[in-house]
């Protein structure tokens, strides 16, 4: 199995969606074993949930896929495509979230029959109470089962202004929950909320025998829809919890104008319209928390989290990442076998990002140089994602002084990077199962990683047979450089420490994150749920 | 009374006042730039007003020329008494902190600490130190929510107390929290690292004056409470190279902010130094008069603090909140002892 981006065939070739989102290379659209619900990542970016998606699509050539990709604009659709799409995808579906013209949905005839349709499908999201409940899930479920564009006549967000019960509607819910806020500022968080709704309920659902979208929000949310509209199962993999990160995002938006000043509500209750976003994503998720037949995770940390958004505990399961361990183990190896003596060598692999934080990569490569003699710190990676940023680690380096420790070596076959380190740094501020740091272990390499996402459970094991393993690296805080130079400072005096934890990390990965595991693991569901189903449906 | 005595009363209290304006100024210590010349003024106005007294009264010539002699060797005995009574004026002056309760020390402790984290001092109220505390409360106690919006809220505040409440958030139980602090924390210090590169820009083309520029971004990231203590450190450094570089290349603000960033490492002795050197060849603008605020607390010199402020009143620069807090403290006790 290959997973990762570094060893995909991923030449760019140009978009494969037509002017109407839709490539489909089957002419009877046919109904596909499995639908990926993605939100704007496979086929257009590399790397994390992109190169995930395409290892099991490949890893499953008896099954047929396709791609429902979710984009933010018709621009971001457009793009050329990062990965080759794999022969059993019958096709590439794509639907941008703000679009124009603004997409219009049906709107039925019947007065009453559209305002308990409206209610329905976007009431529990647009009311920003967060978890949905049972209800109301069951309400939207069969609203979006129902025949939606049988006789309506057309609406979109600008309705708002135009459709008279809509107005009622909004001017209602302002006056009962945002009255200390501007009555704009509320007019246009429902019409920026609603019209990527439109957009996603306007969108033809493709033809699948089963759905599994690869995170919650929009994808979660459209998956819902998917899998109440076709009557398929639904399967949701979330990697990094979605709700979690538009928190953040949300809380450092310069788009959200608050009108209370911060330090009127200093008892840490956020701004209404920060909060508003926040429930309103909230609520989308539980929506396809409620929906999925099986919620599944890539680590342990995340299942507490999506118990909080309203997941049932009996649909939980975490399915790990996985990687081709004796694969890794051979190739590196095989190189390892013609290297010198050479000095310490600190290894970077990762894409050029803010999210990967380099600057503090570089900052603990100017302390832990002083202290390890002609240390090397090798950066391996993609640096065209953000090149505003790659410039600014360069000029970090300058600035630093040292461009004798320090390279950027571009892109790099995987098991020709682990074979030249003897340690792996990850210095990222978000992760959610870090590839790289199984990779490190199929090596023997002991890592130095700050603490995010499933890092803590990769380097210490998760309770009982994987703790008793023993440590597979050192764990640092994020935006430390001197913890993170200490913990190489560590490492480079001391080889049993360095083979120690490459031991217990190789152990590790054998047993735990192999990565024909994780594709056994569904294949089992993508049958019982998808090839399985042919018959029947 | 006699004439003669009245003379020498006259003269030996003309004596006694400048002996005692040298001594003050020159021994105290830690009054302005150049407090000297204002002394030795006073000093010559006064032994001056002596002799000519004396000899308006009638003195002998050898009773005129013992005056003139007391009165222009006074400095060295006036210099010698305020570097005799320094320690215990130190002491004195420290004292009027330690007088006051440990909060109230503790507070002025703080407050210097803001001093060296302030990023822009002119938002920092003293109206923020009290939502300070209610922060603190919720860093300690509040739901995650709460927490989540204490980020946010503390991301727009942006004064130094507030980046502080953020860096102790980087330790927060809830990964959630400790991302969402340090992208805050990012956020601040971003803009500062983009003008350090246009800066960098612009000293690559071979000006001097650029190097002051340079020199002056590296010290807006040092004094970033955004930034841990290892990262200011490092950027003081850079910015001591640069200015040093500024002032070889004959770059005068190049100066200032060397002697800045020298204040700010607690090179004082350096510091003296270089002022001595330069005589004054450089301004005295809003930072420096900050840093050099910051080595006068550091070095307990009350006096300097007080001119430093008024200095950045004539300015018309905002003080720093703790420069406030403690010349409040410092004003009471004086009241307190009066």
């Amino acid at each position: 199995m290959k997973l990762g981006w570094f060893r995909s065939s991923a030449a760019p070739r140009p978009a494969g969606a037509d002017s109407h989102g839709e490539a489909d290379r089957s002419p009877s659209a046919r109904a596909a074993d499995v639908c990926f619900i993605v939100e704007g990542t496979y086929p257009f970016v590399m790397g994390g949930v992109s190169s995930w998606v395409h290892g099991l699509v490949r890893s499953h050539p008896e099954l047929t896929f396709r791609i429902w990709h979710i984009a933010a604009d018709v621009e971001a659709a457009a793009r050329p495509h990062a990965y080759e799409l794999p022969a059993n995808v019958l096709g590439l579906h794509t639907v941008a979230l703000r679009a124009d013209p603004v997409p219009r949905v049906s709107k039925p005839a019947g007065r009453s029959w559209w305002i308990e349709r409206f209610d329905a499908l976007f009431g529990p999201v647009l009311s920003a109470r967060g978890r949905v409940d049972e209800a109301s899930a069951g309400r939207f479920a069969r609203a979006c089962s129902a025949e939606l564009r049988a006789g309506f006549h057309p609406i979109g967000a600008d309705d708002l202004l135009r459709d008279e019960w809509l107005w009622e509607r909004l001017t209602s819910r302002y006056s009962a929950l945002a009255a200390r806020d501007s009555f704009s500022s509320f007019f246009w968080t429902w019409h920026n909320a609603l019209e990527p709704l439109l957009s996603l309920i306007a969108a033809p659902v493709p033809p699948a025998r089963c759905f599994h979208a690869v995170s919650t929000g929009y994808a979660g949310w459209v998956g819902a829809r998917a899998a109440a509209e076709r009557s398929a199962p639904l399967l949701l993999t979330e990697h990094g919890i979605y709700t979690k990160e538009r928190r953040i995002e949300l809380g450092r938006a310069t788009w959200i104008v608050d009108r209370l000043d911060a330090r009127e509500c200093p008892d840490g209750n956020a701004p209404y319209f920060r909060s508003w976003w926040v429930e309103h994503f909230t609520g989308m998720s539980s929506l396809a928390y409620a929906a999925a037949t099986e919620v599944l995770t890539i680590h342990r940390g995340n299942t507490g989290l999506q118990l909080r958004d309203g997941a049932e505990a009996r649909k939980l399961s975490v399915i790990p990442n996985g990687v081709d361990v004796e694969g890794i183990a051979a190739a590196v190896a095989a190189v390892r076998r013609d290297q010198p003596d050479r000095p310490f060598t600190v290894g970077f692999i990762g894409r050029i990002t803010p999210i990967k934080d380099v600057i503090m990569l570089l900052d603990a490569a100017a302390i832990a140089a002083r202290s390890i003699p002609g240390l090397e710190v090798r950066v391996m990676g993609p640096s065209d994602e953000d090149a505003a940023y790659m410039e600014r680690c360069s000029a970090h380096v300058r600035r630093l002084g040292i461009e004798r420790v320090v390279t950027f070596e571009g892109p790099v076959q995987v098991a020709e990077a682990l074979a030249r380190v003897d340690v792996v740094v990850l210095t990222s501020i978000s992760e959610a199962q870090p590839l790289v740091i199984l990779e490190a272990y199929a090596a023997g390499l002991p890592v130095v990683a700050t603490r995010v996402g499933a890092v803590p459970e990769l380097l210490f094991g998760a309770p009982g047979e994987d703790a008793e393993l023993g440590p597979s690296g050192i764990m640092t805080p994020i935006g430390a450089p001197w913890a993170a130079a200490q913990a190489w400072i560590e490492l480079s005096r001391s080889p049993e420490l360095r083979a120690q934890l490459g031991a217990a990390g190789a152990a590790r990965v054998r047993r735990f994150y192999r990565g024909e595991r994780m594709v056994a693991a569904y294949r089992a569901l993508y049958h019982k749920y998808g090839a399985e189903a042919k018959g029947g449906r | 009374m006699s004439a003669r005595f009245v003379s020498l009363l006259w003269s030996t209290l003309a004596c006694a006042a400048s002996l005692a304006s040298v001594a003050v100024f020159v021994g105290v210590g830690g009054g302005p730039p150049h407090r000297w010349l204002p002394a030795l003024a006073f000093h010559v106005a006064g032994a001056l007003a002596s002799v000519s007294a004396g000899r308006a009264r009638g003195a002998s010539g050898a009773e005129a020329d013992t005056l003139a002699v007391l009165a222009l060797g006074l400095p060295v005995v006036g210099a010698s008494l305020g570097w005799l009574i320094q320690p215990s004026t130190r002491r004195g002056a420290s004292g009027a902190l330690q007088g006051r309760s440990e909060v109230e020390v503790d507070a002025a402790q703080d407050a210097l600490e803001h001093a060296r984290l302030a990023i822009v001092p002119d938002r920092v109220q003293l109206a923020d130190l009290v939502h300070v505390e209610t922060f603190r409360s919720v860093v300690a106690n509040g739901d995650l929510q709460a927490r989540s919006g204490l980020v946010t809220k503390l991301t727009k505040l942006r004064g130094p107390e507030h980046m502080r409440l953020l860096r102790r958030l980087l330790d927060d139980p809830d990964e959630e929290i400790r991302i969402h602090a340090y992208e805050s924390l990012r956020d601040a210090v971003e803009p500062l690292e983009r003008a350090l590169d246009e800066a960098e820009a612009r000293a690559a083309l071979g000006d001097a004056a650029a190097f002051a520029g340079v020199a002056r971004a590296h010290l807006a990231l040092a004094t970033s409470p955004a930034l841990d203590g290892a990262r200011q450190h490092r950027h003081l450094l850079l910015a001591l190279d640069v200015a040093r570089e500024g002032r070889a290349a004959g770059d005068r603000v190049g100066t200032a902010r060397e002697l800045e960033a020298l204040w700010r490492l607690s090179r004082h002795a350096d510091a003296s130094a270089l002022r001595r050197g330069e005589r004054g060849r450089f301004a005295l603008d809003t930072p420096l008069l900050e840093a050099y605020a910051v080595a006068a607390f550091e070095r307990r010199e009350w006096r300097a603090l007080t001119w430093t402020a008024r200095a950045l009143d004539r300015r018309g620069a905002s003080r720093p909140a703790w420069l406030d807090v403690t010349l409040n403290l410092l004003g009471e006790q004086r009241g307190a002892r009066a």
